[in-house]
């Protein structure tokens, strides 16, 4: 079976005051459908620049990318965004709601880019899974760390993603909050069957994966 | 899309936040300006065109040597126009003693004037009272002149032409009869158009005028005039109200520059709030972009939603400008019809159309750009918040933003060249403001200080280089805006007003004869009454020229159209340039006495398309005079000097017949003295300009009154660019100041930073809007008004420690709010 994210001699680099600065080197790595992956490392490792680059957030210096059986390179900022569209989740460490839409416009939005209908009652539905039902029409300011986070999950798992990018997706939240967070976002993957892409730097977190992989100074060190 | 009401609630939340707001304040200020003074000037200008109506009788008015064609009378009649026909002509009657008197017949028929009303009197040289009638059947109406000269009474009858008239009234004053040139030189006689025939007094030969006198509805008129002009008729001049009196054009176009100037200033200032806002919105919006994009938005719908949302808010602004524009200008119009004492027009709905144009295109012009960069946010930023989206470009955002004003500069002023001056300038001020910009900050990071607050804020200066230039130029247009507005508007309008000094020549003396001049000058000495001069003055009728097989001259196309070009010129001869005349071009007489030389005015030269160089040709009695133009000169219509079209060399034209001309002013508790001056020297004919010099000057009083309040906008539009300036740094200095009390820096140490800050930064962008409202205060006196200014070094004072004082408190305005909040609560809020 095709992989459903594969990079190849990924490298990324950048031009600082002290000249060129390697982030990502050479890196390989492939996932699964439906298979779960942490990437740990110790901050300024590069696995959050990995995230991005097998999301297609950013473009690499060299190397390949293929995201869902698509090779990243060969398409375009639009056509990369079009890929994402309705089959790429996200949550991130500092939840990045729309703050001038209410949960379930959140919500909804992620199933207005997928193109899809009856978005009000998925959206719905959906933020009635998570526990929110009661703060649809909150706005994100509104909400605490874990409820907004939950909005994410929420926007996130609507579209029934093929795989989810998740950064630090604790990493903002008190422990107990966190693992409810996680909790959710560990059942809700299981449920849709998303592959998942998970950085972070709790050990804890990542045992929760069925595969770990370790980042240091840019490389993919070692595979557990 | 998601649903429109989720679309509409996050613009309304959007909206709440400071940068959106100041857009929308921007667009208000904007669009009211624009609105109320198109509505205002709509009205004033229909207002002034109906008094300028009265010096014509009508609001146009077809004339003629042979009886006009009876087609103009009934097209104005099916149109709905009110008519009055009217002939003058030259006639002799018997003085007292039985000698002959020659007179200008003017003969009306009920109704006439149409615009403005005669006034009539029992007693010679009184103010009279005004009517509606016009002489009864068989009754002649005079002027004081005939009556003080001819030694005849009223109530007596006289024979004109075949008929018998008994004199019934005293005409004091004719609306269609102040201009100078306008007149013939004889007593005026006036009769009802039923005793025409009777009297015999019109053959084919007679000299004639004939006049149709025209009203109504400003567009029934305007149709009626397009259709007279359609016709081509070289028989028939049409005269409408702009071109009758100079000295009247000449105070509305100025009218009409200093509104137009108000509101143009006001969208620009606008404009550059809008920038600055715009920026800071996108900016506030990278993270709602990279989301989108991240969740698999294109670019394009990325753009269609921050497009739809500053579209909402030119909607939005628009539709609040307009109102505000409708409610603004029934305040201005109440105001100047008090001024006037007539009631305005209602206004045509031409401005509200505008108001959305002008909403429109300054909210995409100077919005553009930041939007366009907000679809290229990285979405590396959700993961690396540095990655910042790209700057707008400075090109694309002034392109967008100088061919957005060029537009709306073309839409209120129809005329391309004064648009491209404005452009041209505008990218000037930019360059210069950038530059000298630059030079400060750069100055002011290598000041050697000590004072820890001083160098902090001279640090905070300089490490936001591009933000500070940024802010130094719109605070600077902000300021200039405010200078021009304060220090360099009076200095104009005074200047304006002098133009028509109390003492203005309100008296015209003409028909002189050449031994009357002295005594004229000693009666006028001896009464004290200053004399600015006496010219001299021959009537010659223009001959035309023929050159390259075409027939050149006042009977050329273009000038035959505009009815403009006279055909009989008062000539005048001097050694000097007139005091109130500046040469535009060539040079004043050359030494060669034997060179027959003309100077002409501008506009006649340009109407008879002439140049520098050129030879014309005037018949002045039995001969015809033939001489090159010498020069061209500008004349201040508006100083009621007497000014000629045409001015001969001497040697040309002193040994010809001539009579004198002289101007003087007389107060108006001194009246009788004009008929003084007529009893002791007959046939001198004393011309009353007062109503006139009145009129110019209630116009520049109510235009300046008007352009006090529009240029209220245009402040306004200028403190919101303040704001919007020291709002693009609220969310850094938000920051550094939350972090310093953090490190436990005290409240008093952050004022004094943040103030000293504000300060400079205000004294810096005060002194470059000082620099350049002198400049442009200089440029609009010289090019645009057309009048004398020097700009003192008060305006320096006011921008350098308005700069200073202003910035400083609108800056500490913006950030108390953050010094006091809990260190916590503004940490959370970053």
């Amino acid at each position: 079976m095709q992989p459903i994210v594969a990079a190849q001699r990924l490298t990324r680099q950048v031009e600082g005051p002290a000249g060129t600065l390697t982030i990502l080197s050479e890196v390989d790595l492939e996932i699964e459908a439906g298979e779960a992956v942490a990437i740990r490392g110790p901050s300024g490792s590069g696995k959050s620049t990995l995230l991005g680059q097998l999301a297609g957030l950013d473009s690499p210096t060299r190397g390949t990318v293929h995201l869902l059986g698509q090779d990243l390179s060969s398409l375009d900022e639009d056509g990369k965004a079009a890929l994402r569209a309705g089959k790429v989740g996200f949550v991130f460490q500092l939840f990045h709601l729309l703050p001038g839409l209410t949960a379930l416009e959140n919500v909804e939005l992620a199933l207005e880019l997928a193109g899809q209908g009856n978005r009000y009652s998925q959206a719905a539905q959906m933020l009635e899974s998570v526990g929110l039902a009661a703060r649809m029409q909150h706005m994100p300011l509104q909400l605490s760390g874990g409820e907004q986070q939950r909005v994410a999950l929420a926007r996130a798992f609507v579209i029934q993603p093929q795989v989810l990018f998740a950064d630090e997706p604790t990493g903002n939240l008190d422990a107990d909050t966190g693992e409810a967070v996680a909790d959710m976002l560990f059942t809700l993957r299981k449920e849709r069957a998303s592959a998942l892409v998970l950085v972070t730097h709790d050990t804890a977190l990542a045992s929760r994966c069925d595969r770990v992989l370790a980042m240091e100074a840019g490389r993919l060190k070692s595979v557990e | 899309m998601i649903r429109a009401p989720a679309h509409l609630a996050a613009f309304i939340r959007d909206s709440r936040s400071g940068a959106l707001r100041v857009v929308i304040i921007a667009l208000v200020v904007a669009v009211t300006a624009v609105t109320s003074v198109g509505f205002f000037t709509d009205r004033i200008r229909l207002a002034m065109e109906q008094r300028s109506g009265e010096l014509l009788g009508a609001d146009v008015r077809i004339e003629a040597s042979t009886p006009i064609a009876p087609i103009y009378r009934s097209k104005a009649a099916e149109d709905g126009l009110a008519v009055s026909r009217q002939v003058e002509f030259p006639s002799v009657i018997l003085d007292a003693e039985g000698m002959p008197k020659l007179v200008a017949v003017k003969v009306v028929e009920t109704g006439y004037p149409l615009r403005g009303r005669l006034r009539v009197s029992d007693q010679l040289f009184e103010e009279g009272t005004e009517t509606d009638a016009v002489p009864e059947f068989g009754t002649l109406w005079v002027g004081s002149t005939l009556l003080a000269e001819s030694g005849l009474q009223l109530g007596q009858s006289i024979k004109l032409g075949a008929s018998l008239f008994r004199l019934s009234r005293v005409l004091s004053y004719e609306p269609d009869n102040t201009g100078i040139f306008s007149q013939l030189a004889a007593p005026r006689v006036m009769m009802n158009r039923s005793d025409l025939e009777a009297a015999e007094l019109l053959s084919e030969a007679s000299r004639a005028r004939h006049r149709l006198l025209i009203a109504g509805e400003p567009k029934r008129v305007a149709t009626f005039i397009d259709w007279a002009r359609e016709r081509d008729d070289p028989s028939v001049r049409i005269r409408t109200v702009r071109e009758v009196q100079p000295e009247i054009r000449t105070a509305l176009d100025r009218a009409a520059s200093y509104l137009g100037l108000a509101s143009i200033t006001a969208i620009v200032i606008a404009g550059a709030a809008i920038l600055l806002a715009m920026r800071l919105y996108a900016r506030q919006q990278q993270d709602a972009s990279a989301v989108m994009r991240c969740l698999g938005a294109s670019q394009g719908y990325v753009l269609r939603i921050f497009l739809g949302r500053v579209l909402t808010a030119a909607g939005l602004a628009t539709a609040l400008g307009c109102a505000a524009g409708l409610i603004a200008q029934e305040f201005l119009a109440s105001l100047a019809s008090s001024a006037l004492q007539v009631e305005l027009p209602a206004p045509s709905f031409r401005p509200l159309l505008a108001g959305v144009i002008v909403g429109t295109v300054v909210a995409l012009g100077f919005g553009l750009a930041p939007i366009l960069s907000l679809r290229q946010v990285p979405v590396l930023r959700l993961l690396r918040s540095e990655h910042d989206m790209p700057r707008p470009s400075s090109i694309l955002s002034t392109g967008i933003a100088l061919a957005a004003t060029f537009v709306v500069l073309l839409w209120q002023g129809k005329d391309p060249v004064l648009a491209t001056w404005v452009i041209a300038s505008l990218l000037v001020l930019m360059a210069a403001l950038l530059t000298i910009g630059a030079l400060l900050v750069w100055f002011v990071r290598r000041l050697p200080v000590r004072h820890t607050v001083f160098r902090y804020a001279l640090a905070n200066l300089g490490r936001r280089p591009g933000m500070v230039i940024l802010q130094i130029v719109a605070l600077g247009t902000g300021i200039m805006a405010l200078l021009l507005l304060t220090v360099i508007r009076v200095d104009l309008l005074d200047s304006w007003q002098r133009t028509v000094p109390d003492n203005a020549p309100n008296r015209f003396v003409i028909n002189i004869q050449p031994d009357q001049q002295r005594g004229v000058v000693e009666m006028l000495e001896e009464a004290d009454l200053t004399l600015p001069g006496i010219f001299p003055m021959a009537r010659g009728r223009l001959v035309p020229e023929k050159s390259d097989g075409e027939w050149r001259g006042w009977n050329s196309g273009g000038s035959r159209e505009s009815g403009e070009v006279p055909s009989e010129f008062n000539l005048s001869f001097s050694d000097d340039l007139p005091v109130s005349n500046e040469l535009i071009a060539g040079r004043w007489w050359t030494d060669d006495p034997s060179r027959a030389e003309w100077s002409l005015e501008e506009g006649i030269a340009d109407s008879l398309g002439l140049e520098v160089g050129d030879t014309l040709t005037f018949s002045v009695g039995e001969n015809e005079v033939t001489g090159q133009v010498a020069n061209l000169r500008r004349v201040s219509w508006d100083s009621f000097q007497v000014n000629f079209f045409v001015i001969g060399k001497p040697s040309m034209l002193e040994l010809y017949p001539a009579t004198y001309i002289t101007s003087f002013y007389l107060p108006d508790n001194r009246a009788r003295f004009a008929g003084d001056l007529v009893r002791r020297f007959p046939g001198i004919t004393v011309f009353d300009m007062g109503a006139l010099i009145e009129q110019v000057r209630s116009i520049i009083r109510e235009v300046s009154t008007a352009v006090q309040y529009v240029f209220a906008f245009t402040l306004l539009a200028g403190l919101v660019v303040l704001y919007a300036a020291v709002q693009t740094s609220a969310r850094e200095r938000m920051r550094e100041i939350a972090i310093l009390r953090s490190l436990g820096a005290k409240r008093r140490r952050i004022w004094g930073t943040q103030l000293t800050e504000f300060v400079l930064l205000g004294a810096m962008a005060g002194l470059v809007a000082a620099l350049f409202a002198s400049f442009a205060g200089y440029l609009l006196s010289r090019n645009v008004f057309e009048l004398s200014f020097d700009p003192g070094p008060a305006v320096f004072i006011y921008g350098i420690v308005g700069g200073a004082v202003g910035v400083g408190a609108a800056g500490l305005l913006a950030v108390q709010r953050v010094v006091r909040r809990p260190v916590l609560q503004s940490l959370q809020r970053l």
